[in-house]
């Protein structure tokens, strides 16, 4: 009987451990026999059984590593440029990376984090365009504008029912209440390309507050424009680094 | 005419090679990465070396056809380079197979559920690179042994052993870190809102 091997229970638990993932080779003779005996040995069966939930498990958390973010885009700028510059490539990612880290830093410091609220003075208006060009802090930050409506009401500020609804679906930045000559500001900012601000106060608070019946847009130095309104009992000022015609398609379907 | 066709072609055959350059770079980037990373035990290096085995890949191997044929050629080009670049010592201490606790009981899935990736590769990288470069192929691609001795190019059986044997080993590591851990492991009962 040349060729013919009786497979053993350690031989059969070689095979089977080799085949605890995908799909079972039925092809193989040597699988099929080690399979069978599992079949008639219960403790062989369920020790392949737990090999099976083991290796899924092992797989599964190495398959779970996270691979370092900006590889894909310097494999696919490697590949494409065809050169060996993947070291710098990947420090020049890296720099630029912190680089741009510290100037948005920067700008976010300077722009909503530095308060200079109490350096402004007069009237409503030209304390609203000066805060603005110079750069509002914030007191809190989201990316949807609901939520910057939510946290003012939370923080007590009564916001008007309708505001306008194109700067709503605009992507937000950030939300801050002011205390403005012993009277709450609210301010809103939004991001659509430019940064547009929102003031909002209560009017018994402003009573000195000049508004005209229509929509006014006012250029300002340096490409910038306001435009004030008054509905039901609030002031609003919007300002915005922008041209009146923009700052006009913001407020589209919004009546005062 | 002639050559605006021309150029309409060569346009043609840089769009289907950036396209299938970034395909190729999709399917397989992340799993190079890690098993890159379990051979050289750095992610750093995961990274040259993956980015290192692209490259050859679009400068020689673009022209395989065949899906499964490039993913097989990316390993066996990785493994090729890091053995190239490996130094001649084994930096990394293997564990002392002497040393490990002789009872070997059946794993807590749960208790490999709760471990993060990162200790995984961690206890990986204390088996010896021979083990671990067949194991970590065996996870991450669900690879047989015959495509992993391909790959690898070692004997079938060395593959079957090793793959047993590392399994072993890796299964010891977890019930000593278990043991070492000091956690107190709670029983279902224990974990109910109703316990104590």
């Amino acid at each position: 009987m040349k060729g013919v091997q009786i497979m053993d229970k350690s031989e059969a638990k070689l095979i089977l451990a080799s085949h605890t993932m995908g799909p079972e080779p039925l092809d193989d003779s040597q699988f099929v026999e080690a399979k069978r005996l599992a079949k008639d040995d219960p403790e062989l069966m369920e020790w392949w059984e737990a090999s099976k939930r083991f290796d899924a498990g092992m797989a599964k958390k190495l398959n779970d590593l996270k691979t370092p973010e900006d590889l894909r885009a310097s494999l696919l700028a490697t590949v494409e440029s065809g050169s060996r510059r993947r070291v710098i490539t990947r420090k020049v990612y890296r720099y630029l990376s912190m680089a741009a880290s510290l100037v948005l830093i920067g700008y976010i410091y300077s722009a909503f984090i530095v308060d200079r609220s109490d350096d402004y003075t007069g009237p409503l208006l030209e304390r609203a365009y000066a805060y603005s060009v110079d750069g509002p802090r914030l007191d809190y930050f989201s990316k949807d504008s609901s939520d910057l409506v939510s946290w003012l009401t939370e923080e007590g500020f009564e916001l008007p029912p309708n505001l306008p609804p194109k700067l709503l679906a605009q992507e937000g930045i950030g939300c801050r209440r002011l205390n403005w000559s012993e009277s709450t500001v609210a301010i809103l900012c939004f991001n659509a390309e430019e940064v547009y601000h929102l003031y909002i106060a209560n009017k018994t608070e402003f009573a000195e507050f000049e508004v005209v019946e229509n929509f006014e847009y006012e250029e300002r130095e340096k490409g910038w424009t306001i435009s004030k309104w008054e509905k039901d009992d609030f002031v609003y000022i919007l300002a915005a680094k922008s041209t009146p015609l923009n700052m006009s398609s913001m407020l589209a379907n919004y009546t005062p | 005419m002639g050559s605006r066709a021309c150029l309409l072609n060569i346009s043609a055959v840089l769009f289907f090679m950036s396209k299938l350059f970034q395909e190729v770079i999709d399917a397989n980037y992340e799993k190079l990465h890690r098993y890159a990373w379990s051979l050289s035990g750095s992610s750093d290096e995961a990274w040259d070396l993956t980015q290192e085995t692209f490259l050859i890949w679009a400068r020689k191997g673009s022209s395989i056809r065949s899906f499964k044929a490039t993913k097989s050629w990316l390993y066996t080009t990785l493994y090729r380079e890091f053995l190239k670049k490996r130094r001649r010592s084994d930096r990394f201490v293997a564990i002392d197979e002497s040393s490990i606790d002789p009872e070997t009981q059946v794993m807590d899935e749960e208790y490999i559920q709760n471990l993060d990736s990162e200790i995984i590769m961690d206890l990986l990288m204390k088996l010896k690179f021979e083990y671990r470069k067949v194991i970590t192929l065996f996870y991450l691609e669900s690879y047989t042994y015959k495509e992993i001795s391909s790959i690898l190019d070692i004997p079938i059986g060395t593959v079957m052993s090793r793959l047993a044997r590392s399994k072993e080993l890796l299964k010891r590591q977890l019930q000593q870190a278990e043991k070492q851990s000091n956690l107190v492991r709670f029983t279902d009962n224990e974990r109910s809102p109703n316990y104590g």
